[in-house]
């Protein structure tokens, strides 16, 4: 057997909803992040000892976690940016909980998604941190200015047209990319009615959008600090894609490959069976970037690998440069829980490391074996 | 109308005939598309269940397309169990590693919690943007095509209203709605292409205007960081670089690898490592023989490092030295299959290898004396003049080359006396003398041995020294010469 295999190595149960787990980089400590049942949001930080992981820290706030990311902040200031379930991002001290770094009302509803960028790199722009809301706005942070966005990306409300009033689209997924010098920087935003947007922040325009067929529930670019390479996308009802993002064509965009049914449990001989599930997270491996796992509203966990067509790109009748996409190799899946899985972190130090929340009110750290033979 | 469909069997559903369902169409069976149908059908059990049949079929798609869907199969998630104690402990050393590095980081956290990383600044407010555009579109579309729609559809026709509803055509409206959307369609497009234009024209720009600047203020700002953050980084550029390899971009692969040694030189020998591997693969040999010397130099036992360094070496054509250095690393794996699948191939390639502790050297010395032998075999075949002859003439041309050697260095003539040349001088420049030895054989069997014996040593001081050399340069050669007159005299 030379295929990775998935191992699961501790199991932790919690007693709150868990809307995402990270690890805290250079450590072998992670966060957890959710909702008590009074709604109240807790946070918790746990460390690997041996066979165990051992809670070392807890905070209690008034209102309920939803994600959170170490994106922008250095080795020595490893602070955590927080999402929460009132539309504000705060930035906390994990030593000095107590009192945010950084604090600030975002938006009027819960913000879905968060990312970061900036803090580690030396040469990929200012730590920046981009959240996704309810409220359709996409915004970007930046520490040092006051509590006003360096980036709002909202859309202005939109008259209703007579039937659907009001319609504000429901941002549930951002990520940066393309950020390979200071002035070069891309954010991808994904909604609820399935569209996908490219906004670059350096020329402040909409660099390119699409529309899938389902609603856009993860985006993860295979690495924010190079020029564009891959970017991985998953959706309702099992949609997994995964866009080469090196050629741009005029009119056709970026090209794809795309699979169906990635949420699903592959049964055991091979046919599928049940319904639909959603893909909730795609989470690329930080050693390497065309090795990436997508977790699934069924419990399973899915590790995949891209493989590059013999040319990257062709040109087109029309004398236009056209991306070629690749193939996907599904090289291990499992069940993980009975409840979706549905937020993923492999540890950015140690090859194969990973911790994954689920519904089930419990975070698993997985080992995944095997992963350097690739 | 749905459950009918799915009642319907597979084998109605993909039209196979029954008769394909069969040991023998199988094994000629060429399509893996049939095949994969067969095997779900097989799989399903509607027609029954044939366990020899099915393997037969799945091993028959495995031919034709192993990497079909078919034979994705999930896998149970094992415990902890699954990994022996052994395989843990890296695991756990790991953890207890990092702990330390962990605590090192908070310490300097604490100590200078401020560190100016040099971070560009503050992007310019970005007021508004995105649906500005998205908007815009809307409105325009809005604006002009669609405005009737949008009047329309606010001011919704009642469905009481039969007067306007007669006027209504439904048809006029479709056709309406189709060009409204034909058009926001082709809105998107021309600004997907304009941006398109716009990204690609400033990053150019922005490719030139990266300055050597920059790497002054990195320099500067990797002077405040501790070890653990350089190694980090070290090791984050180093990730890259492998990315960059594996997408077989081996120039930018190289570029972040010897970012990863400047950062952190202490610990670079995997950077070392990967970078020789990037540079075989461009075929830059010498690059690599360096790279693999420094990890070597880094980390002496670095099996990898060694097996590359001897690859490299016996690319680059210097297929004899590459045995020792297979040897070298045969000495630290015994098993090596790469190393000893080489050094057999250079032993049927040079059957008289010396044994593996020889050294370079050795190897060198007896091949010079061998060819110096060669050499002599055929001169004395060719039966112009004996060897002490031949020996005379080597020695004429020789102090001339010497002669005309210093000249470029130092112009004094005393500089260059008469030296007595021992044997190892005479072999040392190979090729040039061989080549006076001719012209001098030539110029000998035409000429009688007196005049030839004055003429011979301007000759080659005419090919060797430029024209413009004072007369007292060819000083030195006048002393054998004597010798040689009289040597050949006796002759």
């Amino acid at each position: 057997m030379d295929k990775p295999q998935m191992i699961e190595h501790i199991q932790q149960n919690v007693d709150y909803t868990i809307y995402d787990v990270k690890w805290i980089p250079c450590s072998a400590k992670f966060v957890v992040l959710g909702s008590k049942p009074n709604s109240n949001g807790i946070l918790q930080i746990y460390e690997l000892n041996e066979a165990k992981a051992e809670k070392i820290k807890q905070v209690v706030k008034k209102t309920a976690f939803k994600c959170g990311t170490f994106g922008a902040s250095s080795l020595r200031n490893r602070h955590m940016a927080i999402g929460d379930f009132e539309g504000r991002m705060q930035v906390l001290d994990l030593e000095r909980p107590d009192l945010p770094v950084y604090n600030v009302e975002a938006h009027k509803s819960i913000i879905n998604a968060i990312d970061a960028i900036g803090g580690k790199q030396l040469d990929c722009g200012a730590p920046e941190i981009v959240t996704g809301s309810r409220d359709g706005a996409v915004k970007v942070w930046d520490m040092r200015q006051g509590s006003a966005p360096v980036v709002d990306i909202s859309p202005e409300t939109v008259k209703g047209d007579g039937i659907n009033r009001n319609e504000r689209r429901d941002c549930w997924a951002v990520a940066f990319g393309d950020s390979y010098n200071n002035a070069e920087r891309c954010v991808a935003a994904g909604y609820d009615n399935g569209d996908l947007k490219l906004f670059d922040l350096r020329q402040l325009a909409v660099r390119w959008e699409t529309t899938l067929k389902n609603g856009i529930c993860g985006i993860e670019f295979d690495r924010a600090d190079i020029p564009m390479n891959k970017m991985g996308v998953t959706t309702l009802e099992g949609g997994l894609l995964v866009y080469d993002m090196r050629t741009q064509h005029p009119t056709k965009g970026f090209s794809w490959v795309e699979e169906r049914n990635a949420g699903r449990s592959v049964g055991s001989n091979g046919v599928i069976t049940g319904p639909k599930s959603t893909v909730w997270a795609i989470r690329h491996l930080p050693q390497n970037r065309d090795v990436f796992v997508s977790c699934g509203g069924t419990g399973s966990i899915r590790l995949w690998q891209y493989e590059y067509p013999e040319k990257r790109r062709k040109t087109d009748a029309d004398e236009n440069e056209i991306g070629v996409s690749g193939t996907m190799q599904m090289l291990h899946a499992s069940t993980v829980s009975s409840q979706p899985v549905h937020s993923f972190d492999w540890h950015p130090d140690k090859l194969g490391l990973a911790v994954c929340g689920s519904f089930d009110q419990c975070v698993r750290v997985l080992v995944t074996t095997k992963l350097n033979l690739l | 109308m749905n459950d009918k469909e799915t009642k319907r069997k597979l084998i109605d559903k993909y039209e196979i005939p029954i008769n394909h369902l069969d040991f023998a169409y199988i094994g000629e069976c060429e399509n893996a598309r049939e095949m994969e149908k067969i095997v779900q059908i097989l799989r399903s059990g509607e027609e029954g269940y044939f366990p020899d049949l099915t393997t037969c079929a799945e091993n028959k798609l495995r031919e034709l397309k192993p990497n079909s869907r078919l034979f994705r199969y999930e896998e149970k998630l094992q415990g902890r169990e699954a990994l022996s104690k052994q395989d843990w402990k890296p695991i756990f050393d790991w953890t207890n590693n990092i702990k330390v590095k962990d605590t090192e980081l908070s310490a300097a956290a604490e100590k200078m919690a401020k560190l100016d990383l040099g971070v560009p600044p503050v992007r310019k407010s970005g007021t508004i943007k995105q649906c500005d555009e998205t908007n815009e579109h809307k409105s325009k579309q809005n604006g002009n095509v669609a405005a009737t729609t949008s009047k329309i559809s606010t001011e919704r026709i009642k469905s009481t209203d039969y007067g306007k509803w007669d006027k209504y055509d439904a048809d006029e409206e479709c056709l309406r709605m189709e060009l409204a959307e034909e058009r926001v369609q082709e809105e998107v497009e021309r600004k997907n292409r304009l941006n398109k234009q716009k990204s690609k024209l400033q990053a150019e720009h922005d490719n030139n205007s990266v300055t050597a600047a920059k790497t002054v203020k990195e320099q500067d700002v990797l002077s405040k960081f501790t070890d653990v953050e350089r190694e980090r980084l070290a090791e984050e550029y180093r990730l890259r670089g492998n990315d960059y390899f594996r997408a077989k971009e081996y120039e930018n692969a190289i570029k972040e690898y010897g970012r990863a040694i400047s950062v952190c030189a202490e610990k670079a020998a995997p950077a070392y490592n990967n970078r020789a591997a990037a540079n075989i693969k461009l075929k830059w040999y010498t690059e690599a023989i360096k790279d693999c010397k420094q990890c070597l130099q880094l980390e002496p036992n670095n099996l990898k490092a060694r097996l590359r360094l001897a690859d490299a070496t016996y690319a680059n054509g210097d297929r004899q030295e590459s045995y020792a250095l297979y040897m070298q690393v045969l000495e630290l794996e015994p098993e090596n299959v790469n190393a000893l699948k080489a050094t057999a191939q250079l032993k049927s390639l040079y059957g008289d290898f010396p044994p593996a502790n020889a050294t370079r050297l050795h190897i060198e010395e007896e091949k010079s004396a061998k060819t110096e032998k060669k050499r002599e075999k055929i001169i004395s075949k060719k039966d112009t003049k004996n060897k002490m002859f031949e020996k005379q003439t080597i020695e004429n041309t020789k102090p001339v080359e010497t002669a005309s050697s210093n000249t470029s260095v130092a112009t004094d003539p005393p500089k260059t006396k008469p030296v007595d040349y021992d044997l190892a001088d005479l072999i040392k420049p190979n090729r040039l003398v061989k080549n006076k030895l001719a012209s001098a054989a030539a110029a000998l069997s035409t000429m009688k041995p007196m005049k030839q014996s004055k003429q011979q040593p301007t000759k080659t001081t005419e090919t060797t020294v430029p024209t413009t050399y004072p007369n007292e340069l060819r000083l030195p050669s006048d002393t054998p010469k004597a010798g040689g007159k009289i040597l050949i005299q006796e002759i």
